[in-house]
């Protein structure tokens, strides 16, 4: 306990050393839990048998770091889920989507954390391998749901063959093309049957002084790693097979677009929001790497634009990575009430009603098969489609170093820092010393 | 006698009651957590064992781990490079202006101040103008330079090494002239016109006058300024953060952005921390000097 407290304090103090002048902390406190802390014993017990104790409630903490307009729905669900459930009382925490690995990491070690969270699919392992994630097979098996998900997202849940978390919300990349550009220069729009080739080929006639051909995030962070890794996976390769030729080709290929200008060069520090507001919202691109949340980000920026998507081309295979997130239990305090609350926001109706009104896919198969929106929309049912096919990133405890390592590779092939062939090995090698 | 030792007791506690504060305060926010950040880099922390608590010593292993890296050697390189060509550019520049501004001129002290608002524009606001300011496509810095027939084709600013070095650069320089200037003009008012006079009744031209007496005189404030541009500018994380993120690759990488990088991107929090220790005592090394040679004036006057 001192132990943590004092790590706590390290951390702390390494952050004041390191951020100093960085305004965006934004909302670090920890929230105060004393209440549910002063009674757990009882109120364990009074989950597991409801009229022991009657008239007392069970206090559970739940964290989420998505946006507050995606929480609305969220937010009622909880409402019906205390109505449902007077026993019960969930005290929900708003933390800023790029903060909850660090809070969560913090509340770890200041043994401060919520019963239940949200978090990044590739950051549940990482916290199924530090032992702060609940180990919830037991419950998962129970349950019997679990064979609904989509493989996946289902994966990214797993660790060392124990659930750790339930997916929650899932998303995955495919390509968005502008039908205007395609119109205007006479060209046939892209199917999903086509071949890289094909796409090697559209891209490069499609860029003119006006537009480029394509758009994809090159940052060095998880967003570059999100946009450029589906080609090497695509190519037959993985991020634990960097110095295959599968991977090279990969990244040739992305390399070629980059030298040739058929992608803008100010993609290497551009996230995804910016490259569609500045790039493929405003008619500079024919294509784009993009996922389905982006649609909002169109709608907002132009909502005139005429485009549609298409499925990855394929190489070996076309393959998508998946995004989104998994709910955890970070505590096994309430572990029956927290346990409920996990199974009623991942039930089917609640799944497809808040996937659908946060402009997700569904994890699970059978909410989306109801669905009318992911069947039917012209735009929804192909990220649908793409999604049946997609992998996680990872999952690996270590995965943001790994990633890392990617980043470096591609950053210093495009920047001319490296060949292809170097950059790729030496990520490689990096990669096996962290596996 | 017993009067006397009350008194010396009041005095010893009225001496505390005005340490006391201030101690505490140092050592809260300053001492424990630089202590705390050495003895985290003497260990392995990171994200794994992090929650249990299951850390050990591992002695100097991970500053041989850092530098065993060359991105650590790439850094360092980066950071002083970078530091060294923004001195060079805005210290001179400032003094210009400063010299410039301190002539009693009709709005001389408005356009002084004018000038510090600069210097007062936060440091995430300037770099997100900066980086609009150089992008290749959209950016204004290409449209000038296209129109007037410098360059032929866009330049692409940040997407390569040395030119995204040098707009950071250029972004800093902006930001950090009015420091300078305003320091070295607040330093200026207070060198005596007399001796101007008397200089030139001497026969000293203006090249003399500013060699023989200006500099000599502002001597201290030049050293202050050029020390603490050093030290602010050594630690620069948030103009290359919100720039570049280090990038493309490693060639803006500075010792600030890889201990963040570390910590709180790759989660190896010893790893970030030993970084920072590096950092802490280059900048230890600047600071003694500076005390050092401060000290050495003020014996002197």
């Amino acid at each position: 306990m001192k132990k943590k407290r004092l790590a706590a304090m390290l951390l702390a103090g390494l952050m004041t050393l390191s951020v100093i002048g960085c305004g965006s902390s934004g909302q670090t406190q920890t929230p105060d839990n004393s209440s549910s802390e002063n009674s757990s014993a009882e109120n364990n017990a009074a989950t597991q048998s409801e009229n022991d104790i009657s008239g007392e409630q069970t206090t559970i903490q739940m964290w989420y770091h998505i946006s507050p307009d995606q929480a609305a729905v969220l937010l009622s669900m909880i409402d019906e889920f205390q109505t449902l459930h007077p026993d019960i009382k969930v005290e929900t925490q708003s933390v800023a989507f790029a903060e909850i690995k660090k809070q969560l990491s913090i509340g770890v070690a200041a043994n401060q954390l919520p019963d239940v969270t949200l978090c990044d699919t590739v950051d549940n392992v990482s916290f199924a391998a530090m032992g702060a994630a609940v180990d919830i097979t037991e419950e998962v098996e129970a349950w019997g749901e679990i064979d609904n998900y989509y493989d996946a997202p289902r994966s990214s849940a797993v660790y060392e063959d124990r659930y750790y978390g339930v997916p929650y919300y899932s998303n995955c990349l495919a390509i968005m093309y502008n039908k205007d550009i395609f119109d205007e220069m006479g060209l046939a729009y892209p199917t999903s049957e086509w071949t890289w080739d094909e796409f090697k080929d559209l891209v490069a006639k499609t860029t003119t002084p006006d537009h480029y051909g394509l758009t994809m995030s090159l940052i060095k962070s998880e967003e570059g790693t999100f946009n450029v890794l589906p080609f090497i996976c695509q190519a037959g390769a993985n991020w634990d097979s960097l110095n295959s030729d599968g991977a090279k080709e990969a990244l040739t290929m992305i390399n070629d677009f980059y030298q040739n200008g058929y992608m803008s060069k100010e993609l290497i520090s551009m996230t995804q929001a910016d490259m569609c507001a500045s790039l493929f919202a405003t008619g500079k691109s024919a294509m784009m790497v993009a996922g389905s949340w982006l649609n909002t980000n169109i709608q907002n920026e132009n909502p005139d634009l005429n485009y549609d998507v298409v499925l990855f081309p394929t190489n070996k295979s076309a393959t998508s990575l998946i995004g989104g997130g998994n709910i955890m239990m970070m505590k096994d305090d309430h572990k029956a009430a927290a346990w409920e609350l996990m199974k009623f926001l991942s039930s089917k109706e609640n799944s497809l009603k808040y996937c659908e009104d946060a402009g997700y896919i569904s994890p699970r198969t059978d909410a989306v098969a109801e669905s009318s929106v992911w069947q039917d929309d012209p735009i929804l049912s192909v990220y649908t489609k793409q999604l049946a096919e997609a992998m996680p990133r990872g999952p690996h405890p270590k995965w943001p170093e790994i990633s890392s390592a990617l980043q470096f590779a591609y950053q210093d092939v495009l920047s001319g820092t490296s060949s292809v062939e170097d950059a790729l090995n030496k990520a490689a090698a990096e990669i096996e010393e962290i596996k | 006698m017993k009067k006397k030792k009350g008194y010396f007791f009041r005095k010893k506690m009225t001496f505390f009651a005005f340490v006391l504060p201030g101690a505490i305060y140092m050592t809260v926010m300053i001492i424990l957590p630089i202590l705390s950040n050495i003895i985290m880099s003497f260990q392995d922390v990171n994200l794994m064992n992090f929650a249990s608590g299951d850390t050990h010593f591992i002695g100097l292993a991970m500053y041989q781990d850092i530098f065993r890296d060359k991105v650590m050697w790439t850094s360092i390189w980066n950071t002083l490079w970078f530091t060294l060509w923004c001195l060079i550019f805005q210290f001179p520049i400032g003094f210009a202006m400063a010299m410039f501004f301190s002539k009693d001129f009709k709005g001389s002290r408005f356009l002084r101040g004018i000038n510090v608002i600069a210097w007062m524009i936060p440091m995430v606001a300037v770099s997100g103008i900066f980086k609009y300011m150089f992008n290749s496509d959209i950016g204004i810095i290409n449209r000038i330079l296209l129109d007037l027939h410098i360059i032929k084709t866009p330049v692409e600013w940040l997407a390569h090494g040395n030119t995204a070095m040098a707009s950071i650069i250029a972004a800093n320089v902006w930001k950090g002239v009015p420091f300078n200037m305003i320091l070295l003009a607040t330093a200026l008012t207070t060198v005596p016109a007399d001796v101007y006079e008397s200089a030139s009744i001497d026969g000293a031209n203006q090249i003399q006058r500013f060699f023989y007496i200006t500099v000599p005189l502002l001597k201290p404030a030049i050293i202050s300024v050029l020390t603490l541009g050093f030290i602010y500018t050594f630690k620069v994380f948030d103009l290359v953060y919100v720039m570049t993120g280090g990038g493309p690759g490693s060639s803006t990488e500075m010792l600030s952005t890889l201990a963040y990088r570390y910590s709180f991107n790759e989660y190896n929090f010893s790893q970030g921390a030993a970084v920072a220790n590096v950092l802490f005592v280059l900048l230890m090394l600047v600071g003694v000097f500076y005390i050092r040679i401060v000290t050495k004036e003020d014996e002197e006057i």
